[in-house]
């Protein structure tokens, strides 16, 4: 039966999957996660005090989660239309061998709706045990103790997270179906690779490119820093367009500048497969550049979101503190009738916008996350697709599987750590920059919610990178 | 003296149970060190396919290949792949070049592979490069000098490590008659001048015909094997294409 059929693809297929999967299931995930929001107990708590800020927050979500499905049905359609790519050559046999266009349709269309509901499953899990974790550091931020921390399981969320891939689903099917019909069996037969022109970019450019860049970034943390990040005028402006056109320099030349450096170091570059890793590079510059420095900017942002939000939260807090700190005893019993009473009232009142903007920012900065880290693995294993050629005249001239797998991890972790490493330098500086100001309301800890903000991308960019990793290796050993 | 190169009783079978389709059936011959072999035969006699299992890239079915004393056979993959970098030199038809390297740099790959030190690296380098005639696209990349240069810089990287043998799949096939030229002169004079064991698979007499003995593959066996013994490349094109036209190939017409 075809349920079968394409149940047995997909379980033998899943690493071709695995990056598909990995994104529809993380999506699952953090959606489910923030749409869960009104079950979460310091929104109950908030709910006593404050109904209409609640209703407000979710309301904020719920506007925010439109965004957020669209660009996550970006995402998925982009996958999807990787993993297409990657089986042309199967579907194309399955025409050849006499299925009709119809029930191959139908095959595909059994195959999304399977890893769909696999993706679904085991994202609302995840999201259950990530809300979890959200409850546990809401509650921290806003010193409450609450005895019982139990899974928030919130069946509309379920429903509405349901709901809304499904739309997602249907949407990628109806692309599948379209790129099914459209193409003719012979198209599906033989890979379309379209022969890249490789230009090979002048080397004196390329450092000429880079030192420019980093001139220009440099310049504008000069005026981030020295300026601060509230004075929101014509001097902000010119501050975040030299530092995207710095971004873009940098990460144009950056690889020429390398690959003229290492040259002049001949025992370096003449060891291993260090020339064809920095040569192939290079030699890719051109197609990955503008990529490279979206993704830069992607994680700038869900790096800043993420850790400005959570310092605010924290800095919010300590003007309390000093506000608190600031009062008589006798004052308070004027004002509050008693310690324990202040305590619960003032923290209440900031509670509601303290909320808000940690959820946004954190809702924000892990779809941020997770677009560029699924982008830029589809990308780079869609060049290892391309790289087989030249692995295989590698291996023809006999390096060893182990040197070719470490030419494909450093390929691939230049790829993924160096638009991470510069958003983290923007963002250092940045956070600095915001500082000055958080600081001007109260103390800002970025200590811990750095560490929070770390611990995320890593689980996020590090599973991304290290499936992209395995899955260049399979691709580059299948073929031989 | 030692062969260089033994094939005993060499099969390849395509495909398993079923469809079973053989491409090499009890081939022996052996090459000693210094000859100029040549393979030649119609389309799918198996030219390839010996070549390939030569060279470790395919495994052969049945029967042994032993090359300097080694049976190839029985390596384990770490073993052939330093098989393959330190005792053999391969030439093959297109993909040879790796795109983004440049000449010099594809010609220092097999070398850098080998982990030889950067001084000996680079003198070794232009010498085998000024060898073929290619001393002056050193610095240009494989896209910007011509086909025939192309195939000159993938033998310099053949020879450059100096190989027990050197294996070359139709080097020529993708060349003008004057490249082919070209490229067929110097691996005559490297093959006369530095002793290098050559072993080269055509389509095309011509070619052929700079051999000192060619092996004529039909149906996966040994046809024939021709020597040229004293005869001058004119009257040992003859006697090829005689052999040619009895296997019934295609290179007696003018196509
Ligand atoms: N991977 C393979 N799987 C199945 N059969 C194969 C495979 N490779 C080659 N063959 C078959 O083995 C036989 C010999 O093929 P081979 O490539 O060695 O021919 P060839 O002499 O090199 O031909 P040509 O001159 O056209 O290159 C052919 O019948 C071919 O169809
Ligand atoms: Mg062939």
């Amino acid at each position: 039966m075809f349920l079968k059929l394409a149940l047995r693809n997909v379980t033998r297929g899943m690493r071709d999957y695995s990056v598909y999967f990995l994104t529809l299931t993380f999506g699952v995930c953090v959606f489910y996660m923030f749409n869960s929001l009104g079950s979460q107990p310091a929104m109950t708590i908030l709910a006593s005090s404050d109904a209409g800020m609640v209703k407000d927050i979710l309301l904020y979500m719920d506007v925010l989660s439109v965004f957020v499905s669209v660009v996550l049905a970006c995402l998925v359609l982009y996958a999807n239309r990787f993993m297409l790519r990657r089986r042309k050559k199967e579907l194309g046999t399955y025409l050849l061998l006499g299925l009709p266009l119809s029930k191959l349709s139908l095959l595909l269309f059994c195959e999304v709706l399977l890893i769909g509901i696999l993706a679904l499953v085991t994202g609302i899990a995840l999201g259950i045990f990530g809300s979890l974790g959200l409850s546990a550091l809401t509650l921290s931020l806003f010193q409450i103790d609450v005895p019982q921390l139990g899974f928030v399981f919130s069946g509309s969320s379920v429903g509405k997270t349901i709901l809304y891939f499904s739309v997602m689903f249907l949407v990628v099917m109806v692309f599948n179906q379209i790129s099914v019909a459209r193409r003719k069996l012979i198209d599906l037969m033989t890979d379309e690779r379209k022969n890249e022109v490789l230009k090979n970019q002048s080397l004196p450019f390329s450092v000429l490119h880079f030192l420019l860049g980093v001139a220009l970034l440099l310049s504008a943390y000069a005026i981030l820093l020295l300026r601060g990040i509230l004075a929101l005028d014509k001097w902000f402006l010119v501050m975040l367009f030299i530092g995207a056109l710095g971004t873009l320099l940098f990460f144009r030349g950056l690889s020429g500048f390398i690959l003229q450096l290492c040259r002049r170091h001949e025992t370096l570059y003449y060891k291993n497969l260090n020339m064809f890793v920095l040569r192939q590079w290079s030699g890719k510059i051109h197609s990955t550049y503008l990529s490279m420095t979206v993704i830069c900017i992607m994680l700038l942002l869900a790096i800043g979101i993420s850790a400005c939000s959570l310092g605010l939260n924290n800095a919010v807090d300590s003007s309390v503190q000093t506000y608190i700190s600031s009062m008589s005893t006798q004052e308070i019993q004027d004002i509050y009738g008693g310690y324990d009473n202040m305590l619960q009232s003032v923290y209440l009142e900031t509670a509601g916008s303290k909320l808000l903007v940690l959820y946004m920012g954190l809702y924000l900065g892990m779809i941020f996350l997770l677009s560029s880290a699924a982008v830029l693995a589809l990308q780079q294993l869609s060049q290892t697709a391309d790289n087989i050629v030249r692995y295989q005249i590698l291996a023809r001239l006999g390096t060893e599987e182990r040197m070719r797998g470490r030419a494909v991890f450093a390929q691939i972790f230049l790829a993924f750590f160096l638009p991470l490493a510069l958003a983290v330098v923007h963002a250092a500086v940045g956070i600095t920059a915001a500082n000055s100001v958080i600081a001007q309301v109260g103390q800002l800890d970025t200590g811990a919610s750095s560490v929070l903000t770390a611990c995320f991308i890593l689980v996020i960019y590090g599973t991304y990178f290290l499936l992209t990793f395995l899955g260049s290796r399979r691709i580059l050993r299948e073929r031989r | 003296m030692e062969p260089i190169l033994t094939a005993v009783q060499l099969k390849k079978v395509y495909g398993g149970r079923g469809n079973q389709s053989s491409a090499l059936s009890d081939v022996n011959f052996k090459v000693f060190p210094g000859e100029f072999t040549g393979i030649m035969g119609a389309s799918g006699s198996g030219k390839t396919t010996l070549l390939n299992c030569i060279s470790t890239i395919d495994r052969p079915t049945g029967g042994s290949i032993i090359v300097d004393g080694q049976d190839v056979t029985a390596l384990k993959p770490a073993a052939l792949s330093s098989f393959r970098r330190e005792r053999l030199g391969f030439v093959f038809q297109d993909c040879n070049l790796l795109d983004t390297l440049t000449v010099f740099e594809n010609i220092a790959l097999a070398l850098t592979i080998l982990k030889t030190p950067v001084s000996e690296l680079k003198s070794s380098v232009r010498e085998t490069a000024n060898l073929l005639g290619i001393g002056d696209v050193l610095d240009k990349f494989p896209y910007q000098i011509s086909g025939g240069q192309r195939q000159r810089a993938a033998a310099a990287r053949a020879i450059i490590t100096k190989p027990a043998l050197l294996l070359a799949d139709e080097p020529t096939g993708a060349l003008d008659s004057k490249s082919a030229r070209l490229l067929l002169e110097r691996l005559d004079e490297l093959n006369r001048e530095r002793g290098a064991t050559i072993l080269m698979v055509t389509h095309d007499a011509f070619t052929a015909s700079w051999c000192r003995r060619i092996l004529f593959l039909k149906d996966g066996s040994i046809y024939a094997v021709l020597d040229r013994g004293e005869a001058d490349r004119q009257d040992f094109f003859h006697r090829i294409m005689e052999i040619v036209s009895e296997l019934g190939g295609d290179e007696t017409h003018v196509s």
